[in-house]
């Protein structure tokens, strides 16, 4: 289990959430039943089908079921109103908060007021998350392309101290950024679905 | 095997335990794809094949990074006590 579980983690894949049954195999005599088939994908395939999930079948022939992968994009109704931890690290964050809640959305009663003012923060802090997001990854870049030159430095022996230092730098700014997109997307996929609680 | 008004397969290799197949998605039309790639697994029985077979796939998966591909299949394992019932782990 703990190599299995490795193997995830070093591949950086993502379990989809699962609609039908929990299991997908059953021993003929019914004594046992374990979920030994999955699909797993990677970022960029749930960045692109964030609706990905994995459908079990019927089981028909086989002591195995099958499984469909399907992207349903499912209107589940007015969204509720959900914040990212990485959201909360960012410079500005409260700004943007404070700033979107003091709006006036107008007239109406109480809890009408809620839902618009939380509305009005969702679209303000989106927009605004996408820039830093989109920042984010430029320096993500600038940094790969930094390290990547200093490399070459190295591997021609003309690396000065303060490049070797700057470099150390550089990688643990490198280790944070993919970090904090990792947490995203964890998080993500959390939200979508995964991990039932029994 | 694959229909080829959605999924167009440029390439598939076969290992021992896996078929790994790479193509591309279409849609809207003909003009529009987006590539994947997919990687079956038959997963063995035994610890260390299991362990030897996930290694096969995470160098494979190394050199596709930043594509959309998925891993499906057999795992033959679980990754919660949870995803089990009436049998008792071993490991």
């Amino acid at each position: 289990m703990e190599g299995f579980n490795a193997f995830i983690d070093r591949c950086h894949l993502y379990d989809i959430p699962t609609v039908g049954r929990v299991y997908t195999w059953y021993r003929p005599n019914g004594t046992s039943r374990s979920r030994l088939d999955r699909i797993l994908v990677s970022d960029t395939w749930l960045l692109r089908w964030p609706g990905s999930r994995q459908y079990v079948q019927s089981r028909i022939v086989s002591d195995h079921c099958a499984l469909v992968i399907r992207n349903s994009v499912v209107d589940w109704g007015p969204k509720p109103f959900r914040t990212f931890d990485v959201w909360q690290q960012e410079v500005g964050f409260k700004e943007v908060l404070k700033h979107a809640w003091s709006q006036d959305v107008g007239n109406g009663n109480s809890l009408e007021l809620v839902k618009l003012k939380l509305k009005g923060v969702k679209q303000e802090v989106k927009s605004w998350y996408a820039e830093v997001f989109n920042y984010g990854n430029l320096k993500k870049q600038q940094v790969i392309d930094e390290i990547e030159a200093l490399d070459k430095c190295d591997d021609e022996g003309i690396l000065q101290e303060d490049m070797r230092i700057r470099r150390i730098q550089l990688l643990g700014d490198l280790r944070s950024l993919s970090e904090k997109e990792n947490a995203m997307l964890r998080q993500k996929s959390r939200f979508n679905g995964y991990r039932k609680e029994t | 095997m694959w229909n080829n008004q959605e999924f167009k397969c440029i390439r598939s290799v076969e290992g021992k335990r896996f078929i790994v197949s790479e193509g591309e998605y279409v849609y809207g039309g003909s003009d529009q794809f987006i590539p994947v790639v997919i990687i079956n697994v038959y997963s063995p029985c035994s610890n260390s094949e299991k362990l030897t077979l996930w290694g096969d796939i995470e160098r494979i998966v190394g050199s596709f990074q930043n594509m959309a591909w998925c891993v499906l299949g057999d795992f033959n394992a679980v990754w919660d006590p949870s995803e089990r019932k009436g049998l008792v782990l071993k490991e």
